[in-house]
């Protein structure tokens, strides 16, 4: 208890204090009696072009207190020794904050695997649980749960339409998440009992697998939860492990991160600082293909397979340039996520981050507008976690009762899609970040 | 005298960045959802590519608001866009001249520009690198020759990994 006074009393000084945000840097933290920071040490293969299909293997008989194994019966295919997840296993959740993991293993389409109800027992305890969807073959399936069901058999995601969605369910290459309850417009429906949902492979001809775990997360105590926190530097602007905890936009970001995950009742982490080797400054595409020209940059993904290896916490990755299609012009993309929400449990996936464009290392301020960057980071950062924009320029809305819809008070939301100076969460934004199972009490 | 006018036409662009709209405005500050032609021209008007030029052009303006005019040109492939993205891979600021050398790049393809060329051995890294990832599409020989050049002397890290790349070592 008093280890998580500390951390919260130290994110609050983050506010004000600038040195004090971050962790040592991993060259100092092993001086003598210093305090032994872990240190994030990704898979330094810049080199690697292979789709993030690493031979690495999932030792599924691991012992993770909480576990539960609901493979039997109910998952299908299910190797209880080895699977072949094609990520390592990263950091799997600990069990200080009763995170349950249902894992289903490896799961074919060949033979029928996505077909078939995947069960999560849900105990009264329990306040929602995150669906990880992680392909393995390289092939660009695509891939969606679909069909979550609660125990009153209420379809609360239902078919490829996440409009028609009370929980939303997005479609992703390679990999998909969902968070159950994503939205509290559902909340009604929360109840413990089985759970039930589906996966499915949008590309059935292809012979596809994936690996499919639950995270279930129990009610926290009232109070402040926090979230660990992992700063990815490619050297875009000179920013570097070093020059980051005095650098002053940065630094001020960052100020504006805490703050505004403070209003929403999570406190940040001092972040832990890692440099990429060279290479990874210009993302170039989203995905990782073979277009038949060199491949100059990174994609998004190979970007965000980085964090393997890193301890668990939300990984930013600042970059010189962000261009995600080829087919639209460069330069427009300040930030992007890996998804809503993208993969916050497992490290070292293609979404396993959010990737922040950070090409001026200083803001000169002209007609007395704001610095954005932390504005940026918090939006991404909410995508990440869940949240949707709170509305689309083609009218599209969230799924949340209480966002603003249009006027001054959604352009002040953070998760409009304009950097207008937004600055607010609404009460349910704030309920459905602090869901997400990376978040912890 | 018709080329004069147009030079002063030209000159006198960034002046008209004031009369950009709001909804224009807004719209280039989008932060994840690219806006798109059609979008652009709802919100700025027939004469949208003529604003953001002059927004991009505009040394009065925010830089990341004229990055993101910089951006919205690859939108309007004209030779007047083509002439400003010119331009501005010679502005004062670099990162300007890094979106310049862009948005430049995508409306040229696999084509050759000799601004590109140039934007190799800009004294800036960051744009180096932005002419690296522009100029690598063109199968072009001297584009080869140019990125071999500039081989011999880089000795930035990360400039060197784009520039291995690009030559496929």
């Amino acid at each position: 208890m008093s280890r998580h006074l500390e951390r919260v009393r130290r994110s609050l000084l983050c506010i004000v204090l600038t040195a004090g945000c971050f962790e040592p840097p991993c060259e100092s933290a092993s001086e003598p009696g210093g305090p032994f920071i872990p240190c994030a040490t990704p898979s330094f293969d810049a080199g690697r072009r292979d789709g993030g299909i690493d031979a690495g293997v999932m030792d599924a008989g691991r012992v993770d207190a909480g576990r539960v194994d609901a493979g039997r019966g109910d998952a299908g295919v299910v190797d209880a020794g080895r699977v072949d997840a094609g990520f390592d296993a990263g950091v799997l959740p600990t069990s200080d904050a009763g995170v349950r993991v249902v894992d289903f293993g490896l799961v074919s389409g060949r033979d029928g695997g996505f077909a078939r109800d995947f069960v999560v027992p849900i105990e009264p305890s329990d306040e929602g649980f995150l669906i990880e969807v992680l392909g393995v073959s390289p092939e660009l399936d695509v891939f969606q749960t679909t069909r979550i069901v609660s125990p009153r058999g209420v379809v609360l995601a239902q078919g490829r339409d996440v409009q028609q969605h009370r929980t939303r369910s997005r479609p992703n290459l390679r990999l998909a998440n969902a968070l159950v309850l994503e939205s509290d417009d559902a909340r009604g429906e929360w109840a413990p009992g089985a759970w039930r949902f589906r996966v499915e492979s949008w590309m059935p001809t292809v012979d596809t697998a994936a690996t499919v775990k639950v995270y279930v997360k129990p009610r926290p105590p009232p109070g402040v939860q926090r979230v660990g926190l992992n700063l990815f530097f490619t050297g875009s602007a000179g920013l570097t492990a070093a020059t980051a905890p005095t650098q002053p936009r940065l630094v001020g970001a960052l100020r504006g991160l805490q703050a505004f995950f403070l209003d929403a009742g999570i406190a940040v982490d001092p972040p832990r600082l890692v440099d990429l080797p060279p290479g990874f400054s210009a993302v170039t595409s989203r995905i990782d293909e073979d277009a038949g020209l060199p491949m100059v940059g990174t994609s998004l993904e190979v970007l965000f397979q980085q964090s393997r290896g890193a301890p668990q916490g939300l990984n930013l990755f600042f970059v010189e340039s962000l261009e995600l299609d080829p087919r639209l012009p460069p330069g427009a993309v300040l930030g992007v996520a890996g998804g809503v929400p993208g993969t916050t449990m497992t490290n070292g996936t293609g979404s396993s981050g959010v990737a922040i464009l950070f090409d001026e290392a200083t803001f000169v301020p002209r007609m007395g507008e704001a610095d954005p960057l932390g504005l940026v980071l918090t939006h991404e950062v909410g995508h990440q976690l869940g949240l949707s924009h709170v509305f689309e320029l083609d009218g599209e809305q969230d799924n949340l009762s209480d966002t603003p819809r249009s006027g001054a008070a959604a352009e002040a939301n953070i998760m409009a899609p304009f950097a207008a100076g937004g600055s607010q969460w609404s009460p349910l934004q704030g309920v459905t970040l602090r869901r997400n199972p990376v978040v912890r009490p | 005298m018709r080329t004069g006018f147009l030079l002063a036409l030209l000159l006198a662009a960034p002046a008209f960045a004031q009369d950009v709209t709001p909804a224009l405005r807004r719209l280039l500050g989008a932060i994840d959802t690219p806006p798109t032609r059609a979008q652009l021209v709802e919100a700025g008007g027939r004469d949208t590519a003529m604003t953001l030029r002059a927004l991009a052009s505009s040394g009065r303006e925010p830089t990341g608001l004229r990055r993101a005019a910089l951006s919205a040109l690859g939108h309007f492939d004209e030779p007047a866009t083509r002439a400003t993205l010119a331009q501005l891979t010679r502005d004062a600021a670099p990162l300007v001249r890094k979106a310049a050398v862009a948005t430049l790049g995508f409306l040229v393809g696999r084509g050759l520009d000799a601004a590109l060329l140039q934007a190799l051995v800009d004294e800036a890294p960051l744009v180096r690198r932005a002419a690296i990832v522009a100029v690598a599409r063109s199968p072009e020989p001297e584009v080869r020759a140019a990125l071999e050049r500039r081989w011999a002397v880089e000795s930035d890290a990360e400039t060197r990994a784009l520039l291995g790349q690009a030559l496929g070592r």
